[in-house]
């Protein structure tokens, strides 16, 4: 309990800081923050105006296209507000020295490489998404029942846990060779391709995006389950990549850690 | 006219130096491209025209669009507030050189290299997936296509030139440069065609300058506006083209005014 309120107390300093940037760039608070709200807008009437011409995409009525398109930005907003310093690992702090002042710090160097930059922009456009979500989710053909609440905020959980392993990996790369933000772009890239329901994709598309870059099981599984559309050998399975894609990559930024090596500070 | 060809050759060697970069960004227009293509496919399955479109002509949209991307809109130029705010840009106003074609010429280089990269990347998407396209055979709508889109060319170049000019009176000029981005993206039906939109919005949208950069090309190649269309259309192009570039100019002249730099 110490220990997470340590956690929480540097967590908050950071965002105050990074609080204080923001409101010193007003510009470009401004500017990115209405361009977010803008592409979230843009794809949202977008989306409205094609599911309700054709009423059925991939068999899911314009409600439950529109609820894959909300968990999908809870989820993508959600891991940037908080671990948008993983971007900046390898070419501001491993470049530049100041990682080792990092490892110096009494606190997890992977915590606090991931905070350094916490993107209350993001934050910001993240609480309107819930009661979005809610009112998406009360209007659906039939609404959910408890289990299935119960269940789509297990695999939530479970996507986020799959979307910080995504993040530590590329902050153990980043330490190994000062890049991180071709990992990134990658993952946001392909993340990217399910702001849709996974299904209008042909199998073997929907198979990787299963098994081996699960950007699926990230959004699509909980929206799923939420439809009552997933089998509890799909939830498990869910469960188990998000266990072994954090253990893998937490066992990998020890690795990294191991084998970095200072420049200069 | 040397000089230019110069820094286009120049940037163009540069280009194959960062290949990593060049290749990821690439990366994100195939992941788009295969995205909208599986999207609008699903849509295709329960119906046979949308929003007065047919399947072919979607999906032409679609390829079209991604080979349009990287002609017109592939831009570096949110990099000109960071030379102007950093005093980069001292040395180059010291040289017999316009910095806007210079710019440009630098641009058209890295676009030279993203147009054959598109090109090759459409072939192996339609070799493998093998979509059914829309292939105009009137020869006067594929040359206005061309004027259209060398037209859209300069109008985005200027735009984007021109927001990115803020870096006299700011530092901050990515968050400017991002939003103008994220504009352009939607509003030149770079995603989807503006058609799809609501009536309010699409008719809102056609008033700006973006809509003529992907949207209207896009419309004259797939026959879908009269020959008045047409013309009136490249005519706004013209005429969208001269109001900004005389913004470009104004804006020019008053930031190198404020503009000064100190230190060797």
């Amino acid at each position: 309990m110490k220990t997470l309120k340590k956690y929480f107390r540097i967590w908050w300093k950071l965002a105050g800081n990074n609080f204080g940037t923001l409101v010193a760039t007003r510009l470009s608070f401004f500017s990115y923050l209405s361009g977010k709200i803008i592409r979230f807008v843009f794809f949202w009437i977008f989306l409205i105006a094609l599911v309700e011409k054709s009423e059925v995409l991939a068999g899911y009525s314009p409600r439950e296209v529109l609820l894959f398109y909300l968990v999908f930005n809870v989820i993508d907003i959600f891991t940037q507000t908080l671990l948008r310093g993983t971007y900046a690992i390898g070419h501001q702090l491993v470049k530049e020295g100041k990682f080792d002042f990092i490892l110096a710090q009494p606190v997890n160097p992977l915590f606090r490489s991931v905070s350094n930059i916490i993107d209350l922009i993001d934050f910001a456009t993240l609480l309107p998404l819930f009661p979005l979500l809610g009112l998406v989710t009360l209007k659906l053909p039939i609404t959910p029942n408890f289990s299935q609440f119960v269940i789509f905020l297990l695999l939530t959980i479970s996507g986020l846990t799959i979307a910080f392993a995504f993040h530590f990996l590329a902050a153990g790369i980043a330490v190994l060779t000062f890049e991180s933000h071709h990992v990134m772009f990658l993952y946001r890239n392909l993340l990217n391709m399910v702001r849709f329901p996974i299904d209008i994709y042909p199998q073997a598309l929907q198979f990787v995006m299963t098994v081996f870059v699960p950007v699926g099981v990230m959004v699509a599984f909980p929206a799923k389950a939420l439809l009552g559309l997933l089998s509890w050998q799909w939830v498990v399975y869910s469960f188990a990549v998000a266990a072994v894609f954090l253990f893998g990559s937490l066992k990998f930024w020890n690795f990294s850690l191991r084998h970095y090596q200072s420049a200069s500070s | 006219m040397r000089k230019y060809i110069t820094i286009f050759k120049a940037n163009w060697q540069a280009t194959f130096e960062y290949r990593l970069n060049f290749f990821l960004g690439r990366l994100e227009n195939i992941i788009l491209l295969v995205t909208l293509y599986f999207l609008w496919n699903s849509i295709f399955a329960q119906q046979e025209t949308i929003f007065d479109y047919n399947k072919a002509q979607i999906l032409t949209y679609v390829i079209g669009g991604h080979f349009l991307r990287a002609l017109i809109l592939e831009t570096r130029t949110k990099f000109v507030g960071e030379e102007i705010y950093s005093g980069f840009i001292s040395s180059v106003l010291l040289k017999p050189v316009s910095y806007f074609w210079q710019w440009f010429a630098e641009d058209f280089a890295r676009k030279a290299l993203t147009i054959l990269t598109s090109i090759f990347e459409a072939a192996i998407f339609i070799v493998l997936v093998k979509p059914s396209l829309f292939i105009q055979k009137d020869i006067n709508l594929i040359l206005l296509t061309i004027v259209a889109i060398v037209l859209a060319a300069f109008l985005n170049f200027v735009i984007t030139f021109t927001t990115a000019l803020f870096g006299f009176w700011s530092d901050e000029t990515y968050g400017p440069s991002f939003l103008m981005d994220v504009i352009i993206n939607f509003a030149s039906g770079a995603f989807f065609p503006l058609d799809v939109l609501p009536q309010f919005l699409a008719l809102s949208l056609k008033v700006l300058p973006f809509s003529y950069l992907l949207f209207f090309p896009l419309k004259i190649y797939l026959g879908q506006l009269s020959f008045g269309a047409v013309f009136t259309g490249l005519g706004l192009q013209v005429l969208w083209l001269f109001i900004l570039s005389n913004i470009y100019r104004f804006v020019w002249s008053r930031g190198l005014r404020r503009y000064s730099t100190y230190g060797g």
